[in-house]
């Protein structure tokens, strides 16, 4: 079983440190990377690729749709997943063609965990 | 733009002067100016036929005494009878008066009775000088007959008296000159002499004949010209009370047809001296039944105070409380709000008018509840995102820690029977009893018993959390499409969702009507119902708490025209009349906290209101239970484009 890698995207570091530690005991399966904002984000994806990236929506600077639409063009085969907490109906629209899947925040572990070995298995 | 209705006064006016252009001025017409002559002519000519009646009958009495005392008696040798004198003077006198007495009697102011009265009257004339022998000064009754008969105003029958008086003289003056001039061999002019006489006299008498006719006809004019005045002062004087009517009666439908009901009120004891009869729709009563202390009796014992204390300040000379606003209970038991805009004060007496604000409030309040909804809406959009990311965070943390948890008892544990080998082999080893004292100081068994727990509280609260800010969610984002919705597909599987909060307190019975499919907002419409639901629950869950009594809530639907009716009604312990009115206010509850986020009304009336266009309404006895009415239009859509029209 190849490990598969995982980068996740937010402007907020508690998010991100909350999901590390969530995620802690799946590290031997999968490589996760945590990137604090869009500018981040695209530093790690020119670095190497990703089989899933899990963005929210909005960030200052480059927003998650933004990322997620770029992901699609440089890397078709990852997927994508929106993390938002937002209630905007208009952005969620948005969101919900930019991506494979749209998770609500506050997303509990055993979803988010469920979500991403559905993901990683298909790839 | 022009106002619909000009102002009152305008109208009247318009209406007046239509009256007066109707009511054209015209010229006396000639003939009713010659039928006024004609008639006052024929009334002065038989007072005169009258007049000359009497004439006749003195002068045939004087003539007869007149006979006697000159010549009474003829004799012929011993014999003595009457004069022939007396007796022309009785008989012939009363023949000749025969004929214009009766024409008097018969055909009073015809033309031939005056000639035949004048031919009489010359008669008598021409009588009177031959009983009296041709005595010259007996010649001035002719004169004085032709001045009477002048009072006829009629110069023809001057002519003909004339004509009579020139007949007889020629021929007594021919035959029996005697009897005329009194001697009889009279001089050739004397005919001349007379006739010249007679003639200047009737040149006279002619002229004031005409004279006096031409009065007449001024007299006949100016009372035609004051009969077409008085008509047309009539004629003005009905239009304008028809005018005045109409006004009056336009006053009587603008006071009395108004919704505004003008009053007098006497300030002290707010006694009614007078109200519109149109106060009765107010007061639910009979125009007949409103007495005196109504208006005072139907205050609100909250408001009366107020009522007065403004009313007196009104009356003190304080315009500004000229507004007043008060609730009201009407016999029939109808609560309403009311305002009263007072205008004037006189004597005590307050004057204004009063007004049934009932619906106005309620928009109002709908109003402002639309607007609260409205602000909470885009509050909880932004609250809603700002709350989910750190509840992600801290969600996440605490089941990091929840997850490490069971790790970091496992090494403790394990370190624990490390720690007791240790001891057990050097009980000296001072290492390990530190170690193991500190597990005794902190209490262990409780950590471990203790800390899962309360972990698992902070993620159960998280979750409430999560709960309260999707609630919020509906509000700021309606979501879903519209669609046919079948209500009683949408209940049934409500109900089985919601089965867990009502099924240790309450059975539920339904009774599902032949409705039609409403269009509508599907998921929303689950969660209004599945809040009324929960409340029913709770209330009864409120009721029965701690015994074993079970609650029922029944939910039926029915068709109500053109929406659906779906009624849920509880046993449970209903709503106090103080909370009533704040039902529906966002963020108002009266559960424990923890137990209602005070959101789930709010959002049904949104739901319901708002987005469906239908009535979100609740009865409530405390004691007996509560029903709430959800009535939704079949097509919401419809309903809102007519009240866009």
């Amino acid at each position: 079983m190849t490990i598969k890698r995982i980068l996740f995207v937010d402007d907020d570091a508690l998010v991100l440190a909350g999901l590390r530690n969530v995620l802690y005991r799946e590290r031997s399966r999968w490589e996760m990377v945590f990137a604090l904002g869009g500018e981040a984000a695209l530093v790690e994806l020119a670095r190497g690729s990703f089989d899933v990236v899990v963005s929210d929506m909005r960030m200052p600077g480059i927003d998650g749709l933004t990322l997620l639409e770029h992901v699609r063009t440089m890397s078709p085969t990852t997927a994508r997943i929106m993390l938002s907490g937002s209630a905007d109906q208009h952005e969620v629209d948005r969101a919900t063609a930019a991506v494979d899947i749209l998770l609500g925040k506050p997303c509990d572990a055993r979803t988010l965990r469920e979500t991403l070995e559905r993901f990683t298995a298909r790839t | 733009m022009r106002p619909v209705n000009p102002p009152l006064k305008s109208c009247i006016g318009r209406s007046l002067r239509r009256a007066d252009s109707e009511a054209e001025p015209s010229e006396p017409s000639t003939p009713r100016r010659e039928v006024i002559f004609r008639e006052m002519t024929d009334r002065y000519q038989r007072e005169t036929d009258r007049l000359f009646g009497k004439l006749l009958v003195a002068q045939w009495l004087f003539a007869v005494v007149l006979a006697l005392v000159i010549s009474p008696w003829s004799y012929t040798g011993e014999a003595r009878e009457l004069h022939v004198h007396v007796k022309v003077a009785l008989g012939f006198g009363a023949l000749m008066n025969a004929l214009p007495l009766t024409l008097i009697w018969l055909r009073p102011g015809w033309w031939g009775t005056r000639h035949a009265i004048a031919v009489v009257q010359m008669m008598w004339s021409a009588m009177l000088i031959m009983i009296s022998g041709g005595r010259i000064e007996t010649h001035f009754h002719i004169f004085a007959s032709l001045a009477f008969l002048a009072i006829y105003r009629d110069w023809k029958i001057l002519l003909t008296a004339t004509l009579v008086v020139s007949i007889d003289h020629l021929a007594r003056g021919l035959w029996w000159p005697e009897s005329v001039y009194g001697v009889a061999n009279p001089e050739w002019w004397r005919f001349l002499e007379h006739a010249s006489w007679i003639a200047c006299e009737d040149a006279v008498l002619i002229y004031a004949c005409i004279r006096g006719v031409k009065d007449v006809q001024r007299a006949a004019t100016r009372e035609a010209r004051l009969e077409r005045t008085n008509t047309i002062v009539e004629r003005k004087v009905a239009d304008r009370t028809v005018a005045l009517q109409l006004a009056v009666e336009r006053y009587r439908e603008l006071v009395e047809g108004s919704a505004a009901i003008p009053f007098e009120l006497e300030v002290r004891t707010l006694r009614i001296h007078y109200i519109a009869p149109q106060a009765a729709r107010l007061f639910d009563c009979s125009p007949n039944e409103l007495t005196d202390n109504l208006f005072a009796s139907s205050l609100h014992p909250d408001d009366e105070p107020l009522v007065r204390s403004a009313m007196q300040a009104f009356a003190r000379g304080e315009p500004k409380h000229d507004l007043i606003e008060f609730r009201m209970t009407t016999s029939a038991g109808r609560h309403l709000h009311a305002r009263t805009m007072v205008s004037s004060c006189l004597g005590g007496r307050i004057r204004g008018i009063i007004l049934d604000v009932t619906r106005q409030k309620k928009l109002e309040s709908d109003l402002q509840q639309a607007q609260k909804l409205e602000s909470v809406g885009r509050l909880a959009a932004g609250v809603a995102h700002e709350i989910n990311t750190p509840v992600q965070f801290v969600n996440d943390s605490v089941q990091f820690v929840r997850d490490s948890m069971t790790d970091l008892m496992g090494i403790v544990q394990k370190q624990q029977a490390v720690v007791a080998e240790v001891l057990a082999a050097n009980p000296s080893a001072h290492v390990a009893r530190a170690a193991s004292d500190a597990v005794a100081t902190a209490d262990l068994p409780y950590l471990s018993e203790e800390i899962p727990r309360a972990l698992e509280r902070a993620v159960h609260g998280l979750d409430r959390v999560a709960v309260i800010v999707r609630s919020m969610k509906v509000f700021a984002h309606p979501g879903g499409e519209l669609a046919e919705v079948d209500l009683n597909t949408a209940i049934a599987s409500t109900l089985t969702v919601a089965r867990h909060e009502y099924r240790y307190v309450a059975d539920v019975e339904t009774s599902f009507g032949d409705v039609p499919r409403i269009v509508g907002y599907a998921g929303e419409l689950n969660q209004v119902i599945l809040n009324v639901l929960i409340n029913a629950a709770h209330a009864i869950g409120d009721r029965v708490n701690g015994s074993s009594e079970r609650g029922l809530i029944t939910v039926s639907t029915a068709r109500d025209g053109d929406a659906v009716l779906v009624s849920i009604s509880d046993t449970g312990g209903g709503i106090p009349d103080h909370v009533r009115e704040r039902v529906f206010d966002p963020f108002f509850t009266t559960k424990q906290v923890g137990r209602g986020t005070g959101q789930g009304l709010a959002i049904a009336r949104a739901v319901i209101v708002e987005k469906h266009h239908g009535t979100l309404t609740f009865e409530s006895k405390v004691g007996v239970g509560t029903t709430f009415h959800i009535r939704i239009p079949i097509d919401s859509r419809v309903s809102q484009t007519e009240h866009a029209a």
